[in-house]
């Protein structure tokens, strides 16, 4: 990292206490991996919100990424509102502050983001795989079975991610108690 | 004063047209209508449903009821039934070796490198001088394998390329002191073969690879001979254009060639048959057709897609008219050439190579519906007198000519889902009638399988709606390069996507097609079934084949709606002095509601001014 500040990054803003967050770090990588600089800035605000706008406003990307109380990661633009950033999330493991600031460096590039993966598995197996080996344990609740998921490899939004997470909790608990 | 109803049952839609006769003044005043999915196949009882909720709504407008009907008019509907399938005629196996083809966004190091496959783990096995391609399971750490293959480059073993299973290519090459090419993202990693030679190639940003795409250059790298090189070459092929891939040798070979067996035609005439293989080709398979006019049925084998097809086609139209199945007889068929992205087998990153494949459309005709079915039942629901009048071709000419501008003789195109069909009315009244196979569902299908969108409601609405660009969070690019900006930020699962813009949606595309790319395989179908469809039929039916002995086309139906079939149609029609354009029946209802006018139209001739061929 240069100290020029006229040099292009993404900036990252922290709260104090995340300052030595392996969630960082994993910013970081995320960002190093899609080839976009970064520079991590020492400012101070109120709120998360307002310090990831403040980094937003000073980075020549346009681009923020801000980390803070419960291991929220947020993604601002210069040009969007305070309180209305890009991207919000709070997460739980260093790959999804991987897979966050990656969406950050696809922003600066004008790709497509990626979703944020809920848990990192190499097998990688698909949406609707899970959804069958649940189905084979235990299968009662017919109108969530009926759910289709036409193309398991397709990026699934947030709303339908919430779902299907619903969906195998529901069929958790039936398995749960039916033993 | 009378009130009259005509109704349309079509394949897609069910169209109304009420209209307030005065017999004495000879005067019809059109007063409203109404349009409903059709409920069923066309021709069966289910269609009902549809007609009912058609009518339902065109009376709602003007607040009338059923008892202030005097008469319904149904049309006596073609028996035509389109279906359309699919069938394969290249498949991709490798055999001689395995290779890993897939684009992931960021590939690290540039070059080319080749070794033997190793796993990282088992790097202190080796002995200074081997040459390893090094496999990195994604459980292990970025930073970590970056430190091994560091040490095993100072131990003086040759590391000239490796690939990993998470997205860490750019994060290990920025920490090793030497650059060799990395490929990541690789799904099935454990299933890469360990010690065989193998060759990894990244180009430099926006460049494509050169070596493991060219037959020759697998060969130089592989020492292959003559025989081995013929083998390799899918490979070859399904990696260009990549920006990085992986090639491994394992001679042995994990995969067994299969040759997929492609079906053959049978096309019956008056005059004889002809017999031709699918995989001759879309012009091959159409040039048989045109040779053996007039077609009498179609027959495909038994055991492949055609045939499985043209059974089903068979099997659903001899169900709605409840007639025997070797009645039935398939009139036309539609080929058309098209590109399927397929899985490559033997691949390890789900690699997809892009097949030759027709798409084919075919259209049967029996000799009549049970239209006297529904009308009676219609009759029964609504307490309305209710006729079967007059042949669909006619009517639709006669709500035609009520479009502004045109006159006899004239040709209407009307382009449907299921179907394209044509009628030409002569200056002596005369009325010739085709049905071609091939219409919008065979666009959307063709859509769907050259996209790889594997999701036909998707593909339907890129058909029917123009694209755009997401290129910032405030503003999309249009088709033709002009930018419109929001007030409000777009949504984050639509940046930098291509999106269908509908009325009142912005529908993302989940794929890495560029705009460009859809756009044209957008207009490439359009132009593969309607523009082809357009001048087939008017060859078939004006009397002279010549398509300059008619002065006007009018296009009429649910597809002649759509934002650029017209025009593509209108443009190809100019070359032969035709003017061709969107019909606008009773110069308020667009292209749709011609047959449903002539119904209404057609009551006081008492049985059409237009005398059937």
């Amino acid at each position: 990292m240069s100290n020029n500040r006229e040099k292009p990054a993404v900036y990252i803003a922290v709260e104090d206490n995340y300052k030595n967050s392996s969630l960082l770090n994993y910013l970081g990588y995320g960002l190093e991996e899609e080839g976009i600089p970064f520079k991590m800035v020492n400012d101070s605000a109120q709120d998360l919100y307002s310090l990831a706008h403040q980094a937003a406003q000073a980075s020549r990307l346009n681009v923020s990424l801000a980390l803070g109380e419960n291991n929220k990661v947020i993604i601002h633009h210069k040009k969007l509102e305070p309180d209305n950033p890009f991207f919000e999330k709070e997460i739980s493991k260093e790959f999804q502050a991987k897979a966050i600031a990656s969406n950050a460096a696809r922003l600066v590039k004008g790709i497509p983001i990626k979703e944020i993966p809920l848990k990192l598995d190499h097998k990688n197996k698909s949406v609707s795989g899970i959804l069958s080996d649940l189905d084979n344990v235990n299968s009662d609740n017919e109108t969530l079975k009926n759910k289709q998921i036409s193309n398991p490899e397709k990026q699934l939004d947030n709303k339908e991610i919430e779902e299907i997470t619903d969906y195998i909790y529901q069929k958790l608990k039936n398995i749960a108690k039916s033993q | 004063m009378e009130y009259i109803v005509g109704v349309d049952v079509g394949n897609s839609t069910t169209e109304v047209a009420v209209g307030k006769v005065d017999k004495e003044e000879e005067n019809i005043e059109f007063i409203t209508d109404g349009i409903y999915k059709t409920t069923g196949f066309k021709g069966t009882v289910d269609n009902i449903e549809g007609i009912i909720n058609s009518l339902d709504s065109a009376l709602k407008k003007v607040d009338l009821k059923y008892e202030d009907l005097d008469l319904i008019r149904i049309n006596e509907a073609t028996p035509v039934i389109g279906d359309v399938a699919m069938e394969t005629i290249t498949e991709t196996v490798i055999t001689e070796s395995t290779m890993i083809g897939h684009d992931p966004w960021t590939p690290g190091g540039i070059g080319l490198g080749v070794g033997y496959t190793t796993k990282i783990e088992n790097i202190p096995d080796c002995s200074p001088g081997d040459e390893l391609i090094i496999i990195i399971p994604g459980d292990v750490d970025f930073a970590n394998a970056a430190e091994l293959i560091n040490k095993a480059v100072e131990s003086g073993i040759k590391v000239n390329g490796a690939v990993a299973q998470k997205d860490d290519a750019v994060l290990i090459v920025n920490r090793l002191n030497e650059n060799i090419p990395v490929i990541d993202e690789v799904k099935y990693i454990d299933k890469i073969p360990l010690n065989k030679k193998a060759a990894v190639e990244v180009a430099r940003p926006g460049g494509t690879i050169n070596k493991l795409s060219d037959p020759y250059g697998i060969a130089t790298i592989f020492e292959l001979d003559s025989e081995d090189t013929k083998h390799i070459f899918p490979v070859a092929r399904s990696l260009i254009g990549n920006r990085s891939a992986v090639v491994i040798r394992t001679p042995e070979g994990d995969v067994e060639e299969r040759k997929i067996p492609a079906g053959k035609l049978v096309i019956f005439g008056d005059k004889g048959k002809s017999e031709i293989s699918v995989d001759a080709g879309a012009e091959k398979i159409m040039d048989s057709v045109e040779k053996i006019q007039p077609v009498k049925d179609v027959k495909g084998e038994s055991g492949t897609n055609v045939g499985g097809m043209l059974d089903r086609v068979k099997e659903t139209m001899s169900q709605v008219t409840d007639q025997n199945l070797s009645k039935i007889m398939i009139k036309d068929i539609l080929a058309v050439n098209t590109f399927v992205p397929q899985k490559v087998k033997g691949g390890l990153a789900e690699e997809h190579a892009m097949e030759n494949a027709v798409g084919l459309a075919a259209m049967v005709k029996t000799s009549q519906l049970p239209m006297q079915k529904i009308a009676d039942k219609l009759q029964q629901k609504t307490k309305v007198k209710v006729v079967i009048a007059g042949v669909e071709a006619n009517m639709a000419i006669r709500g035609a000519l009520t479009t502004p501008g045109t006159d006899k003789p004239l040709v209407i195109l009307d382009m449907g889902g299921g179907s394209t069909d044509a009628a030409m009315v002569t200056t002596k009244d005369k009325v010739y009638s085709t049905h071609l196979a091939g219409a919008g569902d065979m666009v959307s299908l063709l859509i769907n399988i050259e996209l790889g969108i594997d999701d036909l409601k998707l593909a339907e609405l890129i058909k029917k709606y123009p694209l755009a660009k997401v290129e910032s969070i405030f503003h999309i690019r249009h088709e033709d390069g002009s930018v419109k900006f929001f007030d409000e930020p777009l949504a984050p699962k639509l940046f930098g996507r291509v999106v269908i813009l509908t009325e009142n949606d912005m529908i993302p595309i989940p794929t890495k097609h560029s705009l460009d790319k859809i756009s044209q395989a957008r207009r490439e179908a359009k132009n593969d079934v309607f523009v082809r469809n357009s001048e087939r039929a008017l060859k078939r039916i004006i009397p002279t084949g010549n398509i300059r002995d008619i002065d006007f086309v009018v296009m009429v139906g649910g597809s002649a709606i759509d934002f650029e079939i017209p025009t593509l149609i209108s443009n190809r029609l100019s070359e032969y002095g035709v003017v061709a354009g969107r019909g606008n029946i009773r110069a308020i209802m667009g292209p749709r509601n011609a047959v449903a006018t002539g119904l209404v139209l057609s009551y006081l001739d008492a049985e059409g001014s237009v005398e059937n061929e």
